[in-house]
């Protein structure tokens, strides 16, 4: 009798263990470097094309040498507030920071287009904004030690991506950015 | 007489009923385990839950009245109360800018409404900048440029976000009440007599263009004590300039908030809660400061 109940109870905690692993399917998972956007889910999933490193990682590698004080992160559907004339719904992944406290002109913007031409198009409306910051931030006495962030700041498109920099050290940025991309 | 007990195929009833209780609980167990390594369940989630939960609970319902500030307004600091806004038609609602010069408790969780602010525009430079770069406001209610002061405010060449002048904006808004801080980048070059006849200038611009709007007027915010002794913006001018708004305010009708007060520390310099590192811009701590201390200003009967 004894064994019959020892049996039942190692049978059922097999057959609990079994149903409850059961279902840890391995799926490819598609959000492992959390790309900010869900369009870059759509993108890659099913794809045979290449495979791009998500724009978050890509920033978070830059922010790691040359952080931005009190960085914000700005979702793709907020872009047009910052960039005019900007096509949003060409752009399959972006990762974009502002220094959101505005104590200093710093921004980092990386954005991948669904095409090569989209990109191009969408250099303009960014190189705007670039323009429009250095501008402001000349006439603005506090951020004068701040400027030497424009000195080579930089809009540069490569493919289908479009980055954009404004850091305390934008070649070394760009140096990651490149090898992040190419 | 012997106890007849309850057998099934020859095992004890509650012999059964105990195995039936352990296998539930180690099914509970296994499928906790399972969800926690798979990341459906995160021990913060619970943590968080309750947090949000009492946040939602003191924020939906709860009157201003009843909402307790860190501070309770004091009327002894101003020598007379501020100014009462020309128009008091608005139903039920009274002004109270009575200012409170208590210390800034070091942390303070300040809540409000950002409801409250739906039809309001607030108008300022780089500081106010961070309402809609740390997104407390949308970009609609929010007037901010880079380097804003009040003479620049009402230039054609060089006041406009987007195309437009803050008086462009008013006029087409029409907004239910409008918060005006601008003077700390022309402290360095405009002077204070200067800046507040021009401050003045420009309320009056926003008056024609928006007859019927509430116009508050804040205090410009301290500096740290290393950023003012940096020469730019000392804690000096500031507080002198910030007079100077307020014995400006009551004679042409608006209200003076008095901002200032709320982010000093004991020293009377920006406090480090709430200070940016370059000792003048605000933490989003400050910002949440400033709203809450707004939407207790005006009062509601």
């Amino acid at each position: 009798m004894k064994k019959r109940i020892l049996a039942a109870m190692i049978a059922s905690a097999l057959m609990i263990s079994a149903a409850a692993c059961g279902n840890n399917e391995k799926k490819p998972d598609a959000t492992t470097a959390a790309p900010k956007t869900s369009a870059a889910d759509n993108a890659n999933s099913g794809s045979t094309e290449k495979t791009y490193k998500p724009a978050a990682d890509i920033a978070a590698a830059v922010l790691a040498e040359m952080p931005i004080n009190s960085a914000k992160d700005k979702d793709r559907e907020k872009l047009e507030d910052y960039f005019d004339g900007l096509d949003i719904n060409t752009i399959v992944d972006s990762q974009f920071y502002i220094c959101a406290s505005g104590s200093s002109p710093d921004e980092l913007g990386i954005f991948r287009f669904d095409s090569e031409a989209s990109a191009k198009a969408a250099v303009t409306s960014i190189m705007d904004r670039l323009i429009e910051r250095k501008k402001t931030c000349e006439d603005y006495p506090i951020m004068k030690e701040e400027m030497y962030k424009f000195d080579d700041a930089a809009v540069v498109q490569e493919g289908v991506w479009v980055y954009y920099i404004v850091t305390s050290n934008n070649a070394k940025a760009e140096e990651i950015i490149k090898g992040a991309i190419g | 007489m012997a106890a007849k007990k309850n057998k099934i195929d020859g095992i004890s009833l509650s012999i059964v009923i105990l195995n039936i209780l352990i296998v539930m609980v180690l099914l509970t167990l296994v499928v906790l385990i399972y969800l926690y390594f798979t990341g459906k369940l995160e021990p913060t989630d619970v943590a968080n839950m309750d947090q949000k939960a009492s946040e939602g609970a003191a924020m939906s319902t709860t009157p201003i009245s009843t909402v307790i500030p860190e501070t309770e307004p004091d009327t002894s600091d101003t020598g007379e109360a501020d100014t009462t806004p020309e128009e008091t038609g608005e139903p039920g609602e009274t002004e109270d800018t009575t200012s409170d010069n208590s210390t800034v408790p070091a942390v303070e969780t300040d809540e409000y409404d950002e409801a409250f602010f739906e039809n309001d525009l607030f108008i300022g430079d780089s500081i106010y900048t961070g309402l809609t770069g740390y997104e407390f406001l949308p970009d609609k209610n929010v007037f901010a440029k880079m380097g804003l002061t009040p003479e620049s405010g009402r230039s054609e060449e060089n006041g406009k976000v987007d195309g437009v002048t803050a008086v462009a904006k008013a006029k087409k808004m029409k907004p239910k009440r409008i918060f005006i801080m601008l003077g700390t980048n022309g402290l360095a070059y405009l002077g204070n007599t200067y800046m507040t006849e021009q401050m003045k200038l420009f309320i009056e611009d926003l008056k024609e263009a928006s007859p019927e709007s509430y116009i508050y007027v804040v205090a410009i915010p301290p500096v740290t004590k290393e950023h003012a002794s940096q020469g730019k913006q000392p804690i000096v001018m500031v507080n002198g300039y910030n007079k100077l708004l307020r014995s400006m305010c009551e004679p042409i009708g608006v209200v003076f908030l008095d901002l200032c007060s709320k982010l000093q520390d004991s020293s009377g310099y920006f406090d480090a809660n709430y200070a940016e590192a370059d000792g003048l811009h605000f933490k989003p701590a400050a910002y949440k400061r400033m709203l809450s201390f707004f939407q207790k200003s005006i009062k509601l009967n």
